[in-house]
């Protein structure tokens, strides 16, 4: 019957209930939402970067990640490379041999980023960012550029542009290729200044025969990254290596990412007050109008913890009703955002592709993020009934029945 | 022995600098099975006495017996249990629970003494009956008249086998007829049970049907007087 009392006394002022869970539920809501679409911005900016440049983790020659010169590069060969393949959580390893290149056509010329990749298995999907000619095989010799650069230079598919660098011990690396396609990139930075090329065209190109600069490695599982880490540490290489994991090879991106975090969760903190103080408004109100009723029941016999657990239990039922309305809320467009991303308006995307990001509404599904907010609103809806927990506490039912 | 005893009770109430004193050394003895009326005018005491006896409010001064237990010594939560089995409670503002039907709220005192639900079902039913509302039984306080409400309160006092029911102003918000249909109820009670009720009044109602009448004012007994109803 405390239960069935409990339920009956929330629908007693129905307009104050439906305010307070109204309250809970906009702030359950407004809390998975956000922090739902900021997670997804997060994990988008690190995709981003890990598929393009980084990958999970990457195997190096010792010390090449403080001085990367095409003579610090690892000699490989295939039998590591299905070694790395083999351990468990490593959905694929890419050799890449990275460098720099000084490109021009008759008349203009820039400084480029040139990446030898097997196109076969990289992470980086040319399928997806091809905007026009062929993504190259892996024994092709020609290369792939980015649509800056294609614009800057008014290159198209089958022009030639002249590379000239750098290449291994102090070779002079000079070529001559055609474009075999042209990539879109979000980051300007690719746009603009990268070339693309088979692994084996580049290894020739700088002369390096079977060396890489790195073996990019991609996971089925991110969080993995460190059971993963000392395996590739334990194989046997040519020489002594560097395994390097994505925070430690982007340790700006993620700085970046936390100081926003903190900003999102201060913002959500002053949610959480605000709501707060809603509902303990309402929670006053309501121990304001019934200290007559409470006197009443004190005088007849029942035990004043007795009498603040029916007003728990009100509360329990009405945060829990109001949790739960959030979460259903709150969960279908994040589930629609996560497995449909929305596109950013077209005047919004140029921002967010500057930075590298996937211009769309893209949120996580975090089933512990989302529990961990919808505790903290539970938890503050509890908090509050310390207000009549006192107040019955200390209610003297003679003054408390004195009208 | 008398069923309650109160000694020289004094209870002075401070307002800021200003003292009043409620209570000037009250010394009451009620026998198991009486029907009295506390009289007096506004400000006499009366209420006071009756907060006092029912545990509610704690005397100045003085001792307050009730059965072999001086309830002046007893903790808030010791108060509260010895309220709930032995002191019955009857308010003039009814102060029924507003969401429980009239049965819930009877069978409500005695699921606070953990009885069994058969027991409550029982006894609630059987309460409603004999105050005449066992067809009124599952509604709430608001579809029922003041008079019902109040015969709720009768039979929600009842409810916890008190050793005496305090009946503060009972009659005071009810017309005539309903007052004079409470008073016959509750005296019936009285007589056939030997439920000992004790009011607080100034309807002349109540003080006709009393056998005993009690007079307070300014805080003293001025008459305590015996008659044949």
């Amino acid at each position: 019957m405390y239960l069935k009392l409990a339920w009956r006394n929330i629908w007693r002022n129905k307009r104050r209930s439906l305010i307070t869970i109204g309250s809970i539920l906009f702030a359950v809501f407004f809390a998975l939402v956000m922090r739902s679409f900021q997670e997804g911005m997060y994990e988008m900016m690190i995709d981003g970067m890990v598929s393009v440049s980084t990958g999970h983790i990457q195997v190096h020659r010792e010390g090449y990640w403080n001085d990367r010169s095409i003579d610090n590069t690892l000699p490989i060969d295939d039998k590591i490379v299905s070694k790395i393949n083999s351990i468990e959580h490593v959905s694929r390893a890419c050799p890449r041999i990275d460098s720099y290149a000084w490109i021009s056509t008759e008349e203009l010329g820039r400084g480029a980023m040139i990446i030898g990749l097997d196109p076969e298995v990289d992470v980086i999907n040319l399928e997806d960012k091809l905007v026009s000619g062929e993504v190259m095989n892996k024994d092709d010799n020609v290369v792939m550029i980015g649509e800056g650069m294609a614009e800057y230079f008014e290159l198209g598919i089958g022009d030639t542009l002249v590379m000239l660098g750098q290449g291994y011990h102090g070779q002079t690396a000079a070529a001559v290729y055609p474009i075999g396609g042209i990539l879109h990139f979000g980051n300007p930075k690719f746009s603009n200044n990268l070339v693309v090329m088979p692994i084996k065209a580049a290894q020739q190109y700088l002369s390096t025969e079977n060396r890489v600069s790195s073996i990019l490695i991609e996971l089925d599982d991110i969080a993995a990254y460190l059971e993963v880490k000392p395996k590739l540490a334990e194989l046997s290489y040519q020489e002594s290596v560097d395994v390097l994991d994505y925070t430690e090879m982007i340790p700006e991106v993620l700085e970046a990412i936390q100081a926003d975090r903190i900003g999102g969760k201060m913002f959500i903190g002053i949610l959480y007050v605000i709501i707060s103080f809603g509902i303990f408004g309402t929670i006053m109100m309501m121990t304001a109008e019934r200290r007559y009723e409470y006197g009443v029941l004190v005088s007849i016999g029942m035990h004043r913890f007795k009498l603040f657990m029916i007003t728990l239990r009100e509360s329990i039922l009405i945060a829990l009703v109001g949790v739960i309305m959030g979460f259903l809320v709150a969960f279908p467009l994040i589930y629609k955002m996560n497995t449909d991303p929305m596109p950013f308006r077209e005047d919004q995307m140029d921002a967010f592709q500057s930075f590298g990001i996937e211009p769309a509404y893209y949120a996580v599904i975090d089933l512990g993020l989302m529990a961990e907010h919808m505790m903290i609103i539970f938890c503050i809806a509890m908090l509050v009934n310390l207000y009549p927990l006192v107040k019955i506490m200390t209610l003297h039912p003679v003054e408390a029945m004195r009208k | 022995m008398p069923i309650i005893k109160t000694q020289n009770l004094t209870k002075i109430y401070k307002d800021h600098s200003v003292e009043v004193h409620a209570l000037n050394g009250v010394s009451l003895e009620i026998e198991k099975g009486e029907f009295t009326a506390i009289v007096g005018p506004s400000g006499s005491g009366k209420t006071t006495l009756l907060n006092i006896i029912g545990g509610l409010d704690n005397p100045t001064e003085g001792q307050v017996t009730i059965g072999d237990v001086d309830i002046s010594n007893l903790s808030d939560n010791q108060l509260i249990d010895f309220r709930l089995h032995n002191i019955g409670f009857v308010f003039q503002a009814y102060n029924l629970i507003p969401v429980l039907s009239a049965k819930e709220n009877v069978e409500f005192i005695m699921l606070m003494q953990n009885r069994p639900k058969a027991e409550m079902d029982e006894r609630a039913e059987a309460l409603l009956k004999a105050v005449g509302l066992e067809d009124q039984m599952h509604k709430r306080p608001r579809e029922m008249s003041g008079g019902q409400q109040q015969r709720v309160a009768v039979a929600r006092a009842l409810a916890s086998k008190p050793k005496f029911v305090l009946a503060d102003e009972p009659t005071a918000n009810l017309d005539s007829k309903t007052a004079l249909n409470l008073l016959d109820i509750m005296a019936t009670l009285n007589k056939e049970e030997g439920i000992t009720f004790i009011f607080s009044t100034h309807d002349q109602k109540v003080i006709d049907r009393a056998r005993r009448i009690v007079t307070l004012e300014d805080g003293v007994i001025v008459s305590d007087v015996q008659q044949d109803v």
